[in-house]
C-alpha cells in the first residue's frame, strides 16, 4: 500500500506521477491575451486554471506559522483570493536512498496521506497526491511534510524539484464588494506587500494634491485591511499587472480602463472591483466619481472599511459617506486606563485545556495606562479557573506576558502559589471553581497590542499534555488596569510605533501632518506607506492627516519625508544629529528615523518633528519598506533609529535636552460617523415618506375590512 | 312567542372585493414589515425611529377616530416587527451554555410579549361600545326570564340583598321570576355524615327557604352538587322553561333596569345566545385597598369590562364571565348547558356557543354591584381558577384549531386564552437583570447603539401603544404590579394546565384570614425574595458603574432595567401590605333628600351613606334632645323617581367623620319586606350610581405623569410594607374616621370594603 488515506473525502485523492513539469516561476494557464478592454468585460475565465509553484520558491517565501523541528518542513500554499480552487496536485519528487522511514503529509494539520518507502512509486521517485478543495481555508492554508523519526525532510524529499499544482478557475466571487476585506486580509498570509496605485489622471510633473490625498486615504484603507503587514504601494498612469491596484480617479479619466458599463454607471461616488486588465487574477478596485469631490467620497468609503458595502455587488454608487463620532477602530479598541475587563470581552471562550491550545489573549492596551508618575502601578489580573489536582499531582502554570514569564502559579489541591510575586491562595479548590488574584507590574506590559498567555504544566519534568482536561480557565477572568496620570515623554520612538503617538493623539489624524519634501515618486510612495503604517498601528484611518509636498506648513505633529539634501539646516533644529551627521550614520543604502521637539512654549501646546531620510531620494521607498519590516519596526525605541539593507536597525537615545510632556489622551474625533454607503441607503426623508405612503392606505384598507368584516346589526352602537 | 321576529339582516361584505382588499392589505402589510428590515443604515435608522415615534405622539389624539386609530397601531406595530426582526437576527449569539439557555428564554419571554401586544391590538383595533335596545311597547311580546342566584355557602344577608334586588328589577309583570338555586342544601349536604355539619345545612336550607318564602322567590335546590356552579344551573333549568336566563352570583346585586336595557337585545338577533355586562366591584380588590388607590384610579377589572370587551365585541367574540350574563336557554340547552372539561365553564360554554355560529354582545354599562375579593389571598385563588381554566381551553379545546370558529374569534380566544401564561415572562423580565449584572450571563447581545436604535422605540411604543389602547382605564405600570404579584402563586396553575390538563378540579382552599389588623399577606414572600433580588442588582450595578466598567451600557441599560422591576416590585410590597379592613359593611356614598319623623319632632334630612344594616344622615331635630339615642324613627326618603319611599330606623347617636361634621347614624329596623325592598333600591337600584363612579375615575394621563403616580403610590406601598414588617400594624381599633378621610369629598358612590368574597365552590 503506497498511500494510506485517512478521510473518506480524500478518496478522490489520485496519484499521478509527472503531472505537470518543472517550472520554477509561477505560471498561469491559459496565458490571457486580447485587450485588456474585452478581458475586463469578461470577468469570469472559462477555461481550467494551474498555477505552479516550487516548493524551494514557497519556503522562501513562507510564513512559517507552525514550529517546525529538522523532520518537518511547512510552507504556506500561495491560494489567490481571485481563484476558486477545485484540487491542489502535491508532486513529491524522492531523493534517491532517502531513507526508510514513511513521509507524512498533513493540509491544515489535518494528515491527508502517509507515504511508504517500501512502494514502488516512492521508489520511482515521484509521488503526486491530490488534496481536494474542501480541505483549503479561504485565506491561510499550510502544507507540511514530516518524516516520522526526525530526519532531515531535504534528506528524503527533494524540495527543489518537488512542485505544487492548484488548479481551479478565476472566481465570479472575488469581483463582489464583499470579497473586498477577505481579499486584502489574505495579502497578510501569503506575504503580498505590494500595491499598485493607478492614477490616469495625474500629470506628467507629480501628482495633484488631491491625487495625494486620494493615495494616502486609500492606502490606509488596503492597510487596515492586511492586518500588521504594511502595503509597499507604488504609483502610475497606468495599472501594474503584476500586483493588485486601486484605480482612483474621475470617470473620463479611468474610462479607457474599465468596462463601458462601468462607466456608464459612474453616476455619483463609485466604488468597484474588476480584474486588472491583461492580468485577470489581480484584482483593480476602482474608486471614482464624475467630479473630483466624488472621487474623494468615494475614497473615503473605502477608507473607512467599516463602512459595510453590500457584499453581493460589484459595484455602488455611494450617496453620502457620513463620518465617525468616535474613533472608528478597526480591530479592538484599546481599554481604557482604569477599567476592568473580562477575559470574554477579549474574545476567549471558556473551555478545558487541551494539548498545544494555550489559552491566549491579545489586547490593547492605551498609552496612559503607562504614563509617568504610575511607576510601581500593576494590572491585577483574576483568573478564575476549575483545576481538580491532588498535592501527589500537581499543577503549574506560568502566565506570559508579551513571551515573557511574570508569574508561575503551582496548583496543588489545597493551595496556590505563585512565584514571581509569592502569594499564597488557601482554599479547598480541588474539583472546583477557583480565584487567582494576579498583580503583574505595569512594566511587564508595553502601550499598544499586548499578548497574555496562561501556559499550564503538570510538573516541572512533565509534558503538558498531562495537563489536557485537567485545567479550564473561565472567560470570567478579568484583567484591571490601573488609572493614569495624563502625560508622557517625547521624543520617543518606541511610543511612536506602540501608538503612532504623538501623531493620533486624535484618531482621525487631524494632529499628522506629512510633508514630502522630495518630489519625486519614492517621497510620495513612502510617505503613503509611513501614513499606512500609522493608520494601522493607531488602528483607525487618519483620514484628517495632512499629505504635502514641500515644508511642513501647519502646526501638527510633522512627519518629515526626504533625502538628506532635502533637509535644510532650518528644518532640523533641536534634532539629534546634524545632516552632516547623519551622512556618515546613514550610509548610502541606509535610512534613518529621527524625531526631536521643536521650539516653542510647551505649556501652550507642543510640536514634534519625526523625519525618515536617506542619502539618495530614489530609494526612499525601499529604505522605508526596510524600516516597516516587523523586525525594524521592533526594535525602533529612543529618538533615532538607523538601519540599513545589510545592517539590522539601531536604536539610540541622543537627546539631552529638556524632554516634552505632553498629554496622551485619546481624543475623540471632531465630526460624524462611518457607515458610509451601502445600497439600502435611503433618504431619512424619503423613508419617512415611504412608510406613510404605505401605512395610510394599509390603515384605509384594515378599516375598510374591519368595517365589512361586521356580520352582525349594530343599532344604536358607537364607535369607542 | 318567536323572540328573534324583530331581527335585522346582517351586513355582508362582497366576497370579491372583500378578497382583493385582503389581498392589498397582506401587500402592505409585506411591504411594511420589509422596510422594518433592519438593513436599513443607521442615521436612516435614527430618523426612522424618532419619526415613528413622534407620529405614534400625534396619533395619540386621535383615538376616537377608526382610521386614526387603525393608523397608530400599524405604526406602532411597525415599530414592534422592526424590533422583533432585528432582536431575532441580531442579538441571539453562542458565548456558552448557560448565557445561551437564558437568552433563549428571555427572547421567548420577549415572543410572548410580542404576540400578546399584537393579538391585543388586534381585538381591540375596533372598539364597539354597544347600546341598549329599548323593548317593545307591547310587553306581550317580551320575551320570558328566570334569574338564577346560585349559591354555596354565601350568608343569608348577601342573597337577602341579591334576591330582593332581583325581585326589584323592572320588568314586565309576570314575565320574569327569581330562583336562588341552594348548592348548600341539596339532598348530599343534608345527608352528610358529620353531624354538625349536617345540622348546618339542614339548618342553612331551612333558613334560605325561609327567606325564599318571605321575599317572594323561588328556592330550588338538587340531589348532589355534581358539577358545582355549572351544575347547580343546569339543574335549576331543567325545573324552569323562561325563554332567557340571567345568572347572577350570589353577591352580584343587579340594578333595577338590567333587564330592560338588555333583553331587547335578543329580539334583534336570532343568533345571539349572551349579551354580557361589566361586573362592577363596590369594594377595592386588595391591590387597591392595600395602595390606597381605589378612589382615584380605575380598577383592574375595568380594563377588561371598559376596554377589552368592546374590543371582543366588534369581533363577535364576547366574553362570557359567569355572571351578569343574560343567556338564550335553547342555546343552552342545545349544548347540553353549560358544560366542559375546564374549571372556567362559563368561558368554554361561550366558546362553544360561537363555534356553532351563536353570537354574542356586549353592553358596557355597569348594572351589577358586586364584591371583589379582599384578600390577597382569595385574590390569587380567585385569579389561579381564571389561569387554570382559560389555559385548560388553549390545551384541550384550542380556539386556533376549534372548528367553525371565525378568524378574528380565534384571534380573540388566543388572546384570552395565551394572556394567562403571564406568570413565565413576568419571572423571566424579573430575573433577567440578574442573570447579566449578577451572573454575568451574556442574554442579549447588543451594542448600545443598536439598542437605543431598536429597543427603546419599541419599549416607547408598547407603553404608548398601551396607554392608548387603555390608558384611560389603566394606569403605566398597575399591570406590571398586578401581573407580578401573582406570577409565582400562578405557576402552579400554568404547570397544571400544561402538563396535566385534564387532571382534576382545581383545589380552592379558601382561607379566612383575619382582617381586623395589618399584617404582610403570607402569599407575599416572593414579591419579597424578587425584590431583594433586584435591589441587589441595582447596588451591584450602580457600584459597577462608579468602579467603572467596560460595559459601561449594557450596565446601565440593565440598571434601568432593574430599578423599574424595583420600583414594581415595591408597588407590589405594597399591595401584600393588607390594610386592616375598618368598617364591616359596604357603604355607598348617596345623596338621597327627605324628612325624618320621630316621636317628637320631623325634620328635613340627606342621607349621605347607606349601608346594608346603617345609614347616615346629615341634619338635625329641630330642638336639642328631641330624638335620644335607641329611639325608633321613619325617614322617609325621596327617591329617583320623586316617590317616597319609608325606611324605619333606630337611632344610635352622632359618628364623626374626620373632616366632616357629625352625621347621625340610623340603623335599619324594617317592619316589613317592602321597607327592605326600597332600602335595596335605595342602594342598588340606580345603574347610574356606577356608571358617574367610574366615569370619574377614568382619567388619561400622559407616560410621564401616569409613571410618576404610580411611582408614588409605588414608594408610599413599599413604606406601608417596611412600617408593618419593622413597625407592626396598626391593631384592631374602630377608626371609621379614618375611613372617611379615604373618600372623595363629593358625593354619589363611593364604597368601602366589607367581607372577603365567597370563593366559587
Amino acid at each position: 500500500m503506497i498511500t494510506r488515506y485517512l478521510h473518506p473525502a480524500l478518496l478522490s485523492a489520485i496519484i499521478a506521477p509527472g503531472l505537470v513539469g518543472a517550472a520554477d516561476q509561477i505560471s498561469i494557464l491559459p496565458t490571457p491575451d486580447g485587450v485588456a478592454r474585452e478581458l475586463a468585460r469578461k470577468n469570469v475565465e472559462a477555461a481550467p486554471l494551474t498555477i505552479t509553484h516550487g516548493f524551494d520558491e514557497l519556503m522562501a517565501n513562507s510564513l512559517e506559522r507552525h514550529p517546525a523541528s529538522r523532520g518537518s518542513r511547512v510552507v504556506s500554499l500561495p491560494t489567490l483570493t481571485r481563484m476558486e480552487t477545485e484540487f491542489v496536485d502535491i508532486d513529491l519528487v524522492f531523493r534517491p536512498n532517502g531513507g526508510a522511514q514513511p513521509v507524512l503529509v498533513f493540509l491544515n494539520n489535518r494528515e491527508i496521506a502517509t507515504l511508504d518507502p517500501a512502494s514502488e512509486q516512492f521508489q520511482s521517485g515521484r509521488v503526486v497526491i491530490r488534496a481536494e478543495a474542501e480541505f483549503l481555508n479561504d485565506t491561510h492554508n499550510f502544507l507540511e511534510i514530516a518524516t516520522s523519526d526526525d530526519a532531515f525532510v531535504e534528506h528524503v524529499v527533494d524540495l527543489r524539484r518537488s512542485r505544487l499544482h492548484l488548479t481551479g478557475a478565476w472566481s465570479t466571487r472575488a469581483l463582489r464588494l464583499g470579497m473586498l476585506d477577505r481579499h486584502f486580509g489574505a495579502k497578510e498570509a501569503k506575504g503580498e506587500a505590494h500595491l499598485h496605485l493607478c492614477l490616469p489622471g495625474s500629470e506628467i510633473g507629480g501628482l495633484r494634491q488631491e491625487e495625494l490625498e486620494w493615495g494616502s486615504i486609500a492606502t490606509q484603507g488596503a492597510a487596515l485591511r492586511m492586518g500588521n503587514l504594511t502595503p509597499l504601494p507604488t504609483h502610475g498612469v497606468s495599472p501594474d499587472q503584476n500586483v493588485d491596484n486601486l484605480l482612483i480617479g474621475v470617470a473620463r479619466d479611468i474610462a479607457p480602463l474599465i468596462p463601458e458599463d462601468d462607466v456608464r454607471g459612474i453616476t455619483g461616488p463609485y466604488v468597484g472591483v474588476t480584474p486588472v486588465p491583461g492580468a485577470p487574477h489581480r484584482l483593480m478596485v476602482v474608486l471614482s466619481g464624475r467630479t473630483p469631490a466624488e472621487v474623494s467620497q468615494s475614497v473615503l468609503s473605502f477608507g473607512l472599511i467599516k463602512c459595510g458595502y453590500p457584499g453581493h455587488l460589484s459595484n455602488i454608487v455611494i450617496d453620502q459617506v457620513h463620518l465617525p463620532m468616535t474613533p472608528a477602530f478597526i480591530r479592538k479598541p484599546p481599554l481604557f486606563a482604569g477599567s476592568q475587563t473580562t477575559l470574554a470581552n477579549l474574545g476567549f471562550k471558556t473551555e478545558p485545556y487541551r494539548e498545544n491550545e494555550i489559552p491566549e489573549f491579545r489586547f490593547n492596551l492605551p498609552l496612559d495606562v503607562f504614563a509617568i508618575g504610575e511607576s510601581g502601578s500593576a494590572v491585577d489580573l483574576k483568573l478564575e479557573y476549575w483545576c481538580p489536582v491532588t498535592p501527589a499531582n500537581p499543577l503549574n502554570f506560568d502566565v506570559m506576558v508579551n513571551g515573557t514569564n511574570v508569574a508561575s502559579v503551582t496548583l496543588a489541591g489545597h493551595s496556590a502559589s505563585y512565584s514571581v510575586n509569592v502569594i499564597e491562595v488557601s482554599s479547598d479548590q480541588s474539583h472546583q471553581r477557583a480565584e487567582l488574584p494576579l498583580q503583574i507590574p505595569i512594566e511587564a506590559f508595553e502601550a499598544g497590542m499586548n499578548e497574555l498567555s496562561i501556559v499550564p504544566r503538570v510538573a516541572q519534568d512533565r509534558p503538558m499534555a498531562r495537563a489536557s482536561g485537567r485545567f479550564a480557565l473561565f472567560d470570567s477572568s478579568s484583567i484591571s488596569l490601573p488609572g493614569s496620570e495624563p502625560a508622557v515623554e517625547l521624543p520617543d520612538l518606541a511610543l511612536t510605533r506602540k501608538t503612532a503617538f504623538p501623531f493620533v493623539p486624535h484618531a482621525d489624524g487631524s494632529n499628522l501632518e506629512v510633508a514630502l519634501l522630495d518630489p519625486g515618486h519614492e517621497a510620495v510612495n513612502a510617505g503613503w506607506m509611513m501614513t499606512a503604517k500609522l493608520a494601522q498601528v493607531s488602528n483607525t484611518l487618519l483620514y484628517n492627516a495632512s499629505i504635502h509636498r514641500g515644508i511642513p506648513i501647519g502646526d501638527r505633529q510633522t512627519l518629515l519625508i526626504g533625502s538628506l539634501e532635502t533637509l535644510s539646516p532650518d528644518l532640523l533644529l533641536g534634532a539629534p544629529m546634524s545632516a552632516t551627521e547623519l551622512s556618515y550614520q546613514i550610509g548610502p543604502e541606509g535610512g534613518a528615523l529621527f524625531q526631536f521637539g521643536t521650539g516653542g512654549d510647551w505649556k501652550a501646546g507642543y510640536s514634534t518633528v519625526t523625519v525618515l531620510t536617506t542619502m539618495r531620494s530614489a530609494n526612499l521607498m525601499a529604505v522605508g519598506a526596510d524600516l516597516v519590516r516587523e523586525e525594524n519596526w521592533r526594535g525602533l525605541g529612543g529618538d533615532l533609529a538607523l538601519w540599513a539593507p545589510n545592517r539590522p536597525l539601531d536604536a539610540f537615545e541622543m537627546t539631552a535636552s529638556q524632554p516634552l510632556f505632553v498629554d496622551p489622551e485619546i481624543q475623540p474625533v471632531q465630526s460624524s460617523t462611518v457607515l458610509g454607503s451601502n445600497g439600502y441607503k435611503i433618504q431619512p426623508l424619503h423613508w419617512a415618506a415611504l412608510l406613510l405612503a404605505l401605512a395610510i392606505p394599509f390603515s384605509l384598507v384594515t378599516r375598510a375590512l374591519i368595517a365589512g368584516g361586521g356580520k352582525r346589526p349594530r343599532p344604536s352602537g358607537a364607535f369607542y | 312567542m318567536d323572540i328573534s321576529q324583530q331581527s335585522e339582516e346582517p351586513v355582508e361584505a362582497s366576497g370579491l372585493s372583500r378578497f382583493l382588499l385582503v389581498l392589498i392589505w397582506v401587500a402592505l402589510a409585506s411591504l411594511i414589515v420589509f422596510i422594518a428590515s433592519p438593513t436599513v443604515e443607521q442615521d436612516t435608522q435614527v430618523v426612522m425611529a424618532m419619526v415613528v415615534v413622534g407620529l405614534l405622539f400625534i396619533l395619540t389624539r386621535f383615538d376616537k377616530s377608526p382610521v386614526g386609530r387603525i393608523l397608530f397601531l400599524s405604526l406602532a406595530g411597525f415599530i414592534v416587527a422592526r424590533y422583533l426582526i432585528w432582536r431575532s437576527l441580531n442579538t441571539l449569539e453562542f458565548h456558552d451554555y448557560a448565557s445561551f439557555s437564558f437568552a433563549i428564554v428571555l427572547f421567548l419571554a420577549e415572543l410572548y410579549g410580542v404576540a400578546i401586544f399584537l393579538l391585543g391590538a388586534f381585538a381591540n383595533v375596533s372598539p364597539f361600545r354597544r347600546q341598549p335596545s329599548p323593548l317593545p311597547e307591547d310587553q306581550e311580546k317580551w320575551p320570558t326570564v328566570d334569574v338564577f342566584v346560585p349559591s354555596y355557602n354565601e350568608s343569608s344577608e348577601v342573597l337577602e340583598t341579591t334576591l330582593l334586588a332581583a325581585r326589584e328589577m323592572s320588568y314586565a309583570e309576570g314575565k320574569f321570576k327569581v330562583y336562588l338555586l341552594d348548592d348548600g342544601g341539596t339532598e348530599e349536604k343534608c345527608e352528610q355524615r358529620d353531624p354538625g355539619a349536617r345540622a348546618g345545612a339542614i339548618a342553612r336550607k331551612e333558613e334560605l327557604q325561609a327567606l325564599c318564602k318571605e321575599l317572594g322567590v323561588n328556592y330550588l335546590t338538587r340531589k348532589r352538587n355534581e358539577s358545582a356552579k355549572a351544575g347547580n344551573i343546569n339543574a335549576g333549568m331543567e325545573k324552569t322553561d323562561s325563554e332567557l336566563v340571567l345568572i347572577l352570583d350570589a353577591d352580584h346585586v343587579p340594578a333595577q333596569d338590567f333587564l330592560l336595557n338588555t333583553v331587547g337585545r335578543f329580539l334583534l338577533d336570532p343568533m345571539l345566545f349572551m349579551v354580557q355586562t361589566p361586573h362592577f366591584a363596590i369594594n377595592p380588590d386588595p391591590v387597591e385597598r392595600n395602595l390606597q388607590t381605589y378612589d382615584s384610579m380605575p380598577s383592574e377589572q375595568e380594563m377588561f369590562y371598559a376596554g377589552v370587551q368592546y374590543g371582543l365585541d366588534h369581533w363577535n367574540a364576547s366574553s362570557f364571565c359567569g355572571s351578569a350574563a343574560l343567556l338564550r336557554r335553547s342555546c343552552l340547552e342545545e349544548i347540553g348547558g353549560i358544560s366542559g372539561q375546564t374549571v372556567t365553564e362559563d368561558a368554554e360554554t361561550a366558546l362553544e356557543l360561537h363555534a356553532r355560529g351563536y353570537s354574542s354582545e356586549y353592553i358596557g354599562r355597569p348594572m351589577i354591584a358586586g364584591l371583589a375579593p379582599s384578600s390577597v389571598q382569595s385574590f390569587i385563588i380567585q385569579r389561579s381558577r381564571w389561569a387554570l381554566g382559560m389555559l385548560q381551553i388553549f390545551m384541550l379545546s384550542n380556539p386556533l384549531f376549534k372548528r367553525g370558529l371565525s378568524f378574528s374569534q380565534r384571534l380573540c380566544y388566543m388572546n384570552s386564552c395565551m394572556f394567562w401564561f403571564f406568570p413565565l415572562a413576568r419571572i423571566v423580565y424579573a430575573l433577567a437583570p440578574c442573570a447579566f449584572l449578577i451572573f454575568g450571563l451574556k442574554i442579549y447581545s447588543a451594542n448600545s447603539e443598536s439598542f437605543l436604535l431598536f429597543a427603546l422605540p419599541y419599549l416607547i411604543a408598547v407603553l404608548m401603544t398601551a396607554n392608548f389602547l387603555y390608558g384611560r382605564l389603566r394606569w403605566p405600570f398597575i399591570s406590571d404590579v398586578y401581573e407580578m404579584l401573582q406570577a409565582v402563586h400562578l405557576l402552579p396553575a400554568v404547570l397544571q394546565a400544561v402538563t396535566r390538563p385534564k387532571s382534576g378540579k382545581f383545589n380552592v382552599t379558601p382561607k379566612r384570614e383575619s382582617m381586623d389588623e395589618d399584617f404582610i399577606s403570607s402569599l407575599g414572600w416572593p414579591v419579597q425574595i424578587l425584590f431583594l433580588v433586584n435591589l441587589a442588582v441595582v447596588g451591584v450595578g450602580v457600584s459597577r458603574l462608579f468602579q467603572g466598567t467596560e460595559d459601561l451600557y449594557p450596565t446601565a441599560i440593565t440598571l434601568f432595567w432593574a430599578l423599574l422591576n424595583t420600583l414594581v416590585l415595591a408597588g407590589c410590597l405594597g399591595a401584600i401590605s393588607e390594610r386592616r379592613i375598618r368598617r364591616e359593611e359596604t357603604i355607598v356614598k348617596v345623596s338621597y333628600r327627605g324628612r325624618i319623623k320621630g316621636e317628637r319632632a320631623s325634620t328635613n334630612f340627606g342621607i349621605v351613606e347607606m349601608g346594608n344594616k346603617s345609614c347616615w344622615v346629615d341634619g338635625s331635630l329641630e330642638g336639642e334632645g328631641s330624638l335620644r339615642a335607641g329611639e325608633f324613627a321613619t325617614l322617609l326618603v325621596q327617591n329617583d323617581s320623586g316617590e317616597e319611599d319609608l325606611l324605619r330606623v333606630r337611632y344610635n347617636g352622632r359618628r364623626e367623620i374626620e373632616g366632616s361634621k357629625p352625621l347621625m347614624e340610623f340603623d335599619y329596623a324594617p317592619d316589613d319586606v317592602e321597607e327592605k325592598a326600597a332600602r335595596v333600591r335605595l342602594m342598588y337600584g340606580d345603574s347610574q350610581r356606577w356608571v358617574d363612579f367610574q366615569a370619574r375615575r377614568q382619567k388619561r394621563h400622559n407616560l410621564l405623569f401616569g409613571t410618576a403616580i404610580f411611582s408614588f403610590f409605588a414608594i408610599r406601598g413599599f413604606f406601608s410594607h417596611m412600617r408593618i414588617l419593622f413597625g407592626g400594624g396598626e391593631r384592631g381599633q374602630k377608626h371609621r374616621e379614618e375611613v372617611g378621610s379615604l373618600m372623595p369629598e363629593t358625593t354619589n358612590a363611593v364604597l368601602v370594603p366589607i367581607k372577603p368574597k365567597q370563593a366559587p365552590h
